[in-house]
């Protein structure tokens, strides 16, 4: 799985990106250093929990990507069914290209079949 | 403790979450965040008290719960920095570390932060961003010229070092703009724009009003202006306060009201499901009536929290998609606005679309 998350972090403008159980244990981590892979999956598993519980309020059953875009930088959530890929990126990035290659990375991880944290 | 104990933990805080999902109550994310400090998982505590900070606002429990859990998260997050800076220093590190410092306002601390990442890193901007927030800091709060004058000296020689980054030449626009320099927040901002804040409509009303407010027979006088604001104890333009972060409420009806109407229209359009704008700002209890509403709500605070938590500034524009299609969601002063459309709605076009809808219907306020 590392080295899905190596190539991915090779496209232009991605900063890292990582694997983790939805409450937030980290399975495979590659991110720069200047990111926190213990707290950046906390954050994202309390904002999993906000957003599945409305989504599911609103009986839309579930969510497949989340994309986060602030001033420095852009967050991509993909639901893996029982694991979730986050990638980071800067703020210039184009995200209709990149995440051609964030759903090709969520397919392979996906297809190894060895995620079943839940 | 031990792998039996471990267990028991794990079951709590499993069993505690899902009530949370179903219930949520300010004592349940008190124990929860309480459980997660026991099994040390630091960051999970700080995370769950403000979740739940942001649903019960008021309770005081949750709030001395969240101060606690900070100081520790805060403390155990200078020891690791120091650590890491003994055995592999980078400037990021430095950087980290004086952010650290300046949010516990131990400013000698970071101030000598930033003179070892100098010494060390000298080409480099970081030392100058945390000496010029621990002097930014003492400006906005002391008004001091001297402290005005030395913060505009930091920021302007990081962006020769950075230009790209667009959080400088805000801080340079906005510091500029509270003293009456407005020939010299134009141009900061006309920077901030051209290098990715382009869409951010807060700037490009506060350059219209800068460059309005220019006379361009008298180009400011840096000293003067900080000096003035020192000696009159006020800004020329309290623009830390009211301006970049002018939340706009119901009781604003007209803004609100204009938004309203042309997000309705919107919704007629085809592939739209529904459109509607909340303030945020205001009427945060969690038990709106409609579910989308408190969609839109709760995923733009959540969003906001966690994007100012990982450094990655002011939360702006989300989407999340599913089989239901797509919810479009942006934030723009103090309010949040989503739409449900199905996948072939452009996203992009639309979200510019709405944030431009909202700059209209504020100019329709003004106006």
């Amino acid at each position: 799985m590392r080295e899905i998350l190596e190539s991915l972090n090779d496209e232009l403008g991605v900063k890292g990106s990582l694997v983790m159980s939805p409450d937030g244990v980290v399975v495979t981590a590659l991110l720069g250093e200047t990111l926190d892979e213990e707290a950046i999956a906390a954050l994202v598993s309390m904002l999993l929990l906000t957003l599945n519980s409305v989504v599911r309020e609103n009986e839309l059953e579930t969510f497949d990507t989340f994309v986060l875009a602030a001033n420095y930088g852009k967050l991509v959530v993909v639901n893996l069914d029982h694991s979730y890929l986050v990638v980071i990126t800067d703020q210039f990035i184009k995200l209709d290209l990149t995440r051609v290659e964030i759903a090709s990375a969520a397919e392979r991880i996906r297809k190894r079949g060895r995620l079943s944290v839940s | 403790m031990g792998i039996l104990q471990q267990i028991r933990v794990g079951r709590e805080i499993k069993r505690l979450r899902k009530e949370l999902t179903e219930r949520p109550q300010p004592q349940q994310f008190v124990a929860l965040a309480q459980l997660y400090l026991a099994s040390d998982q630091i960051e999970d505590a700080a995370a769950t008290a403000e979740l739940g900070l942001s649903r019960f606002p008021e309770s005081m429990e949750l709030s001395q719960t969240a101060r606690s859990i900070r100081q520790r998260q805060v403390a155990s997050r200078v020891r690791s920095l120091r650590r890491r800076l003994a055995s592999e220093p980078s400037p990021s590190l430095y950087a980290q570390l004086g952010r650290l410092q300046i949010e516990t306002e131990d400013f000698s601390g970071a101030l000598e932060t930033a003179a070892q990442c100098a010494a060390r890193y000298p080409g480099r901007e970081e030392s100058l961003l945390i000496e010029g927030d621990v002097r930014l800091r003492r400006f906005r709060k002391d008004r001091i010229a001297a402290d005005g004058l030395q913060t505009a000296r930091l920021f302007e020689a990081a962006v020769r070092i950075n230009p790209r980054n667009t959080r400088s030449w805000m801080v340079l626009a906005k510091l500029y703009f509270s003293v009456g320099a407005y020939d010299r927040a134009a141009t900061r901002l006309e920077r901030y724009l051209a290098c990715g804040g382009e869409r951010d409509q807060v700037a490009v009303r506060l350059l219209a009003q800068a460059r309005e407010y220019v006379d361009p027979s008298h180009p400011s006088d840096l000293a003067q202006a900080f000096q003035r604001v020192e000696e009159r104890g006020h800004w020329v333009h309290d623009i830390w306060q009211s301006v970049v972060a002018s939340p706009v409420s119901r009781r604003d009806e007209g803004v609100f009201q204009a938004l309203q109407s042309r997000l309705g229209e919107l919704a007629k359009q085809d592939g739209i499901v529904r459109a509607m704008a909340v303030p945020l700002n205001e009427e945060r209890s969690p038990r709106r009536d409609d579910a989308f509403e408190r969609l839109v709500t709760q995923v733009a605070e959540a969003a906001y929290r966690s994007a100012r938590r990982m450094d990655l500034g002011s939360f702006r524009r989300g989407i999340v998609e599913g089989p239901f299609g797509k919810v479009l969601l942006t934030k723009v002063q103090g309010m949040a606005v989503g739409v449900l459309c199905d996948r072939r709605v452009p996203s992009e076009r639309l979200l510019n679309t709405i944030e431009n809808m909202i700059a209209a219907a504020a100019n329709t306020k003004e106006s």
